[in-house]
């Protein structure tokens, strides 16, 4: 038996997944689960919030058994039960919220509320342990798209997020618009493989000299526009190209303004977050422009890019040795945010 | 029946934030239009009318998103509900009872649970980034909502 190890469970259920996870001194992953909903979500082209709250229902104890059971771990095993509070949708939050709660009363033991945001950028340590701080972060999904500073003591700070459509939302709705399936994501990214980026032009929002924050409302438009015109004069339109193109706009502003941030900030480090990190494209562009700067970037894992109880784990080993430690009176926040002040650019 | 050409998403925002403007707790504007037709961005108006300093962004993955203005603003988008029950279980209903302005992108999607009387807009894309904005009252509340409208937009008339 290892003494010193402190070993955290994690539920994180703030959107279509169920995960659970058990992760020891923040780092090491003994266990995540994640009950992917995917299948379910596939013939309606969207994550169903009804189906997302009964499945998470459904889901929860088999996904924390078995969490428990790949970690070799029994709950008297814990030291400390960490959850998403949110942002996210309440009735999905609620269940995981729950299940924690009972599970530090039954135990006896400190439940630990975590963004689910700041989550994300805690999938960096996983497995690594250590990370080269300050650093700039892109946290990218369906929900969200932001751009935040992690200071040297692991402060996370936002800079800049979409004034109207996620990343991650337009690669949906655009994967809908060209017939495509769900998650967008990774539907567009296949069928932008030997597609032209520069075929079709494509708006980018830069939204003025400096700015961190995105829009990717007016490309959307745009896209559907194409779609719309190409039907009208019956012309056939080149599925590989527009995805490819539509793809470079939206990684194009992503990368230009993340390495525009860590320059500013004078941080030679980049780390990324979020579903839409585990773009191939994405990755390779941002990768190269960081170096062409001197900066590093770094990946999660692409399991742990998407939601997981891991990453939940690690945020809230890092509350536990603050001592940070929520009431059992914990609410759900579905609006959450991120600190905004004390960067100074 | 009142119309509205705007010229820019920018016009289209500002016609928004006028129509905002005029609106009061427990009034309910429902927005129609296709994928890119501009719905979040009349939205993003309406809420400047109603004096929220947030920003305002797609409600699309959360489905709801609420604000604090000089009243409440809930912002509803119902893209992702397939069926009315998925509305009934998440308590979307409860929003228009609240006392705040509700507005909400994909009301064909919720019809069961849409309140009786509310301010429909379509917003119907022209050339370019042009769109006309087709207002209709459903229910007197609306109808004086409208009225208003048309004494800003031809005023003297």
């Amino acid at each position: 038996m290892i003494l010193l190890a402190t070993t955290i469970f994690a539920l994180e259920t703030s959107c279509d997944d169920t995960a659970a996870a058990v992760v020891e001194e923040g780092y090491i992953v003994r266990s995540s689960v994640i009950s992917s909903q995917v299948e379910d979500h596939q013939k309606f082209g969207g994550v169903v919030p009804e189906i997302a709250s009964r499945k998470h229902l459904e889901n929860l104890i088999p996904v924390v058994q078995r969490a428990l059971e790949e970690a070799g771990t029994v709950y008297t095993d814990l030291d400390a039960v960490a959850v998403t509070y949110g942002p996210g949708l309440a009735g999905a939050l609620l269940v995981g919220v729950s299940a924690a709660k009972a599970m530090c009363y039954a135990l006896n033991i400190p439940l630990i509320g975590v963004n689910h945001l700041e989550a994300h950028v805690y999938a960096n340590f996983l497995e690594r342990g250590s990370l080269d701080l300050p650093a700039v972060g892109l946290i990218v999904s369906g929900g969200h798209t932001s751009i935040v500073y992690v200071s040297r003591d692991k402060e996370i700070t936002l800079l800049g997020a979409t004034r109207d459509d996620a990343a991650g939302e337009a690669f949906d709705k655009i994967a809908r618009a060209m017939g495509l399936g769900y998650p967008g994501g990774p539907e567009i990214e296949k069928l932008s493989r030997g597609g032209d980026p520069q075929a079709v032009l494509l708006p980018r929002a830069w939204l003025g000299q400096g700015s961190l924050e995105f829009s990717f409302s007016g490309l959307k438009t745009a896209v559907v526009n194409y779609l719309k015109k190409a039907e009208e004069e019956g012309r056939e339109v080149n599925r590989s190209d527009l995805a490819a193109s539509f793809q470079q706009a939206v990684v194009e502003v992503l990368v230009e303004k993340t390495v525009a941030a860590a320059r500013n900030l004078k941080v030679s480090h980049i780390i990324t977050a979020g579903g839409v990190a585990a773009n191939a494209s994405l990755r390779s562009q941002l990768k190269r422009r960081a170096e062409e700067n001197n900066i590093h970037v770094s990946f999660p894992r692409v399991e742990y890019c998407t939601d997981n109880a891991a990453m939940v784990a690690s945020a809230g080993y890092e509350k536990f040795i603050k001592k940070d430690f929520a009431s059992l009176e914990l609410g759900v926040a579905p609006a959450l945010c991120l600190k905004t002040n004390g960067v100074i650019l | 029946m009142f119309e509205v050409f705007t010229y820019s998403s920018e016009d289209t925002r500002r016609w928004g934030t006028i129509t905002g403007n005029v609106l009061r707790r427990a009034d309910v504007v429902c927005l129609f239009g296709s994928l890119g037709a501009g719905k979040t961005t009349f939205a993003q108006g309406i809420a400047r009318g109603l004096g929220v300093t947030a920003n305002v962004t797609s409600p699309t993955f959360n489905l709801v998103s609420e604000y604090e203005g000089r009243v409440p603003f809930f912002h509803i988008d119902a893209y992702r509900l397939h069926n009315i029950e998925e509305a009934y279980s998440i308590g979307l209903e409860e929003y228009f009872y609240s006392g705040g302005v509700t507005v909400v992108e994909w009301p064909e999607n919720i019809v069961s649970i849409l309140p009786p009387v509310y301010l429909r807009v379509e917003i119907l894309p022209q050339n370019g980034s042009a769109r006309r904005l087709v207002y209709e009252p459903l229910g007197k509340r609306y109808e004086d909502v409208l009225e208003e409208l048309k004494s800003i937009a031809h005023p003297g008339s």
